[in-house]
């Protein structure tokens, strides 16, 4: 798995998630990618197995009023890819700098 | 939430209403986890931000835009699905044809044929009316007929003068070019033979864009009249002649007893121009004769001109030459025509025809495998019954029919594919010379293209008439039914035998169309030559000018020749006549009659004949007397003419009558019986025979009754000729019988097509009827045993089966009819002496189809009588 071809843009996505930006519009807001790329990069990152999805609770989206949201987190292959990815794409800005600028990841998640 | 609150949401919010669009592309299993994903996503955000009504638009545009985003995911997701169904149907599939292979080998065969027959047709049309012809923009190549209003020929030659003129004065084409065809002699190399010979004029080559492999193409000077004599080589004959020799060039050849060098080869990769057999090419000088028409032309269009500015300038330009040169020139006009379809011609109709032929075929055959496959689906109504009820919609098991039928089609493309190939290649070997551009014929991806068409289209129509049936909703009912065979679904019955009434109508459309072409070929084989085929051998010869340049030397040569062939043991008699009856070759000049207006001579086409010709071929002599040997030269001029030409002479006895021919009077000595001279399907015309000794002709044919077994003779009269003259070749040399059955082998070549997709269509629908009448008869084994238990006798059931067979079949009948006689007229052209809508034809065609049926109802028919009651009963 970790030997699959991380493209940048799935890099950033990847780095997003490992950074707590769980949800498919923060990963958007983060990495400034169109959600026509963002969601189907998730898609086959959870399908190589680097990242798996899980529902929220019930609770939380009837308080709400709308259905339950998916999020995501990176697997421990994943985590081995993104450091890989990393030492390739370098001009990746250190996740530290990239968190201050929007708003906080919103729901809770489990 | 509420499901309809949340409609209500969706309708009032773009947003969501476009992801509930987009869902449908998503794979059906990771659909609802899809949209809520998506829905949660846009709906948490536009939480997020403000309630939506009072989102700034900024914000709903944003929302907007990531929604429509939502469909590049939902595309990435649906090949899967799309992988997934298809796989496990074409799995499927495959399992359940392997689990049949009496069935599945059936269909396949039966499609294959078909598709077959169609294949092989298409790669024919492929290779002749739709492949550019193999030249560089050979969209611009056209033909130049030359066209003589007079006698309404539109298909005419061109003077050498006239191809000059049209040369100077137009600017329409890029180039211009003329060729004649000839046969001619070569000698001092190997056996003589003839071969065939292309006389250009300047601008041949490049009008086509030949090229030569090696040497070069012929210089202006060099068409000059006897300045040089050069030729170029076709690759096929430099390969047999000169074993593909590159030192070829500057090597010579004997032509005509004239030597020629050798200066160039074509390219093999050329089309032979103007037929595959040319076998080398020469320069033709300029011929100052206007009235003498003997030039084929074409021409290059410049690219920007169309045929129609083309077509109207050359016209301008005739019209000037008929003022200029009236003597020549009056009545004489030019029309062009693509190169491609001049040379494709009247074979257009015939392969289009051949097409619709096949097309039937494979309708035929398609209702056949249709039958079948509604055969396995009552089989299966279980299997698909459980499949419904487990959760398979109608849309799944149709799509799950369908694959297996494609796939059933596929199959049967790819054996129709093989089968193509051998079909074309027999289809070719029997083929006369009436198919052209027989060498560019094969298998390309075109072909290929509309194998494949022609597989899937029928595999998704066959698919979709049993799924259709197949997926009829009412389960439950279903269910219940399937243990009874006594249940009978009217639909479904219907279904079967309107498709073998369709079977039965096409094939007698077939049966009606092969049996008119029969007919008219047996009528036209039955048409009396005027002359007795039997034992007669004969071949063609052609005295070279350069040995025979006088009358005394060719007379003195025929003379020895005749009396060599006649020593020769079994010769009965030997005569010569300068153009053998049904060779296809007539001369034809205009004589003037004492009484007829000299405005429009006819046209009379004349033999000149040895003193025992008529003997030899058993030509009748009505009146008069024949030639002897005093009819010579110092003689007085006379002449044998046919009926025809008789009436042409006046009432009255025509012996003793005079006409003019070529500026000498001759007396009318002998009348004798008309002759089919030049086909057997067209009228005689006015013919005269005139004494070889008074009209010597360089070329004749020699005709030889043989007293037993005339191709006994072949090899004795070859030596003889070669007695006289040793440099003389011998060509088709043939029995007359064969000269008679190759005349009219174009009639038969199409009657034996049409015959063999007729026949093939035939036993199709004979398969079909049998199936559907024992399927009815298996499925009805408890009615019928029902009905035995109650005294029906074993007639009442023979005659029970056999009604329905006869039902269907008539229906079938009655519509195949009508429709024959609205289509058979397409045949028109090709008939003899027959109507397009000859009732004996119609009737036996019929009545064929009608005991062909019977024949195929009749076995289950016998078994139906020999149900037993108590099993019958029993099983119920």
């Amino acid at each position: 798995m970790g030997k699959s071809y991380l493209s940048y843009s799935a890099t950033a996505i990847l780095q997003a998630v490992a950074n707590g930006y769980q949800y498919g519009f923060d990963i958007m807001d983060i990495t400034g990618l169109p959600s026509g790329t963002v969601y189907p990069a998730l898609r086959r990152l959870e399908e190589t197995d680097l990242v798996m999805s899980k529902w929220e609770k019930e609770g939380i989206a009837q308080r709400e009023q709308r259905p339950a949201r998916k999020y995501y987190e990176v697997t421990p292959a994943g985590k081995e890819a993104l450091a890989e990815a990393l030492k390739r794409y370098r001009l990746l800005e250190p996740p530290s700098r990239a968190v201050s600028r929007k708003p906080k990841p919103s729901g809770q998640q489990g | 939430m509420l499901p309809q609150n949340r409609n209500r949401e969706r309708r009032v919010r773009p947003h969501l209403w476009l992801i509930a669009v987009i869902g449908w592309i998503v794979p059906r299993r990771l659909r609802s986890d899809w949209q809520q994903e998506w829905e949660a996503e846009l709906r948490c955000r536009a939480a997020l931000l403000a309630d939506w009504g009072k989102l700034n638009w900024r914000s709903k545009l944003d929302l907007l835009r990531r929604s429509v985003g939502a469909f590049w995911d939902a595309l990435s997701l649906a090949p899967r699905r799309l992988e997934d169904d298809l796989f496990q149907d074409l799995r499927y599939a495959a399992r359940m044809l392997r689990r049949k292979p009496i069935f599945t080998a059936t269909a396949v065969l039966t499609l294959s044929l078909g598709i077959g027959a169609n294949t092989a047709v298409f790669s024919v049309i492929n290779g002749v009316l739709l492949r550019p012809l193999p030249y560089p923009q050979p969209e611009q190549l056209v033909r130049v007929w030359g066209i003589n209003q007079q006698i309404g020929n539109t298909r005419g030659k061109a003077s050498s003068p006239n191809l000059a003129d049209w040369r100077a004065q137009n600017t329409v084409f890029e180039s211009l070019g003329a060729y004649a065809e000839n046969r001619w002699m070569l000698t001092r190399q190997a056996e003589p033979e003839k071969i065939a010979v292309v006389q250009t004029t300047e601008g041949f080559f490049s009008v086509l864009g030949l090229r030569a492999a090696l040497g070069r193409f012929f210089l202006p000077p060099e068409y000059v009249s006897g300045q040089h004599q050069v030729a170029v080589l076709s690759d096929w004959f430099w390969q047999r002649r000169f074993g593909a020799d590159p030192k070829v060039i500057g090597q010579s050849l004997t032509l005509e007893d004239q030597s020629y060098t050798i200066i160039g080869v074509l390219s093999p990769n050329d089309l032979q121009f103007p037929s595959p057999s040319a076998a080398l090419w020469v320069p033709l000088p300029p011929d100052p004769a206007r009235g003498s028409r003997y030039l084929d032309t074409i021409a290059r269009l410049k690219p920007s001109v169309t045929l129609e500015q083309a077509q109207s300038e050359m016209s301008a330009i005739a019209g000037r030459l008929e003022k200029e040169h009236p003597e020549s020139n009056t009545g004489i006009g030019v029309r062009l025509e693509p190169l491609q379809e001049a040379i494709v011609g009247d074979s257009r109709k015939l392969l289009l025809i051949l097409l619709s032929i096949t097309g039937c075929v494979l309708l035929i055959a398609c209702a056949n495998v249709a039958n079948l496959l509604l055969f396995r689906l009552n089989e299966r109504q279980k299997e698909l019954t459980i499949r419904a009820a487990v959760g398979a919609t109608h849309l799944r098991i149709i799509r799950q029919l369908m694959t297996e039928s494609v796939l059933l089609a596929l199959c049967g493309g790819a054996a129709g594919l093989v089968l193509a190939r051998g079909t074309t290649t027999l289809l070719l070997s029997v083929s006369p010379q009436e198919i052209p551009r027989q060498n560019e014929i094969g298998m390309d991806s075109t072909v290929f293209a509309f194998a494949l068409v022609i597989s899937v289209l029928p595999g998704l129509v066959i698919g979709l008439l049993a799924a259709l049936q197949a997926s009829r909703p009412a389960l439950a009912q279903r269910l219940k039914e399937s243990g009874q065979r006594t249940a009978v679904n009217h639909r479904r019955h219907w279904l079967r035998h309107g498709l073998v009434i369709a079977e039965v109508a096409l094939s007698l459309v077939l049966a009606i169309g092969a049996g008119l072409l029969n007919k008219s070929l047996w009528l036209l084989q039955e048409v009396n030559p005027g002359f007795r085929s039997e034992h007669l051998l004969t071949f063609n010869l052609t005295l070279p000018d350069s040995r025979y340049p006088d009358t005394p030397r060719t007379l003195d040569f025929y003379a020895r020749l005749t009396e060599r062939l006649s020593a020769l043991p079994g010769v009965q008699s030997v005569a010569t006549v300068s153009m053998l009856p049904l060779s296809g070759d007539r001369l034809c000049n205009e004589v003037t009659i004492p009484g007829l207006s000299a405005e429009s001579p006819p046209c009379v086409e004349h033999h000149s004949i040895t003193p025992d010709y008529l003997r030899t071929m058993s030509i009748a002599l009505l009146s008069g007397r024949q030639f002897s040997e005093r009819d010579n030269q110092a003689a007085p001029r006379v002449a044998m003419i046919n009926q025809t030409m008789a009436r042409l002479l006046g009432p009255g006895e025509a012996i003793g009558k005079r006409f003019s021919f070529r500026g000498a009077e001759r007396e009318v000595v002998g009348v004798v019986a008309d002759v089919k001279h030049f086909r057997l399907n067209t009228d005689v015309r006015p013919e005269a025979y005139l004494p070889l000794k008074q009209a010597p002709l360089p070329f004749a044919s020699v005709v030889l009754r043989a007293s037993s077994e005339p191709a006994a003779l072949a090899a004795a009269a070859r030596q003889a000729v070669w007695s006289v003259d040793r440099d003389l070749p011998i060509s088709n040399l043939k029995t007359m019988e064969q000269v008679v059955a190759d005349s009219i082998a174009e009639p038969r070549f199409r009657a034996l097509l049409v015959n063999a997709f007729s026949a093939l269509a035939l036993l199709l629908t004979i398969v079909g009827l049998y199936g559907v009448i024992a399927y009815s008869v298996n499925q009805r084994v408890p009615e019928i045993g029902l009905r035995m238990a109650l005294g029906a006798q074993s007639q009442d059931m023979l005659r029970l089966v056999l009604g329905q067979g006869l039902k269907l079949t008539l229906t079938g009948i009655a519509i195949g009819l009508l429709g024959a006689w609205g289509l058979t007229r397409v045949l028109s052209s090709f008939l003899f002496s027959v109507s397009v809508t000859d009732p004996p034809t119609f009737v036996l065609m019929s009545a064929l189809l009608i005991v062909t049926a019977l024949l195929a109802c009749y076995l289950p028919a016998r078994r139906a009588t020999q149900v037993d009651p108590m099993i019958a009963l029993r099983c119920e």
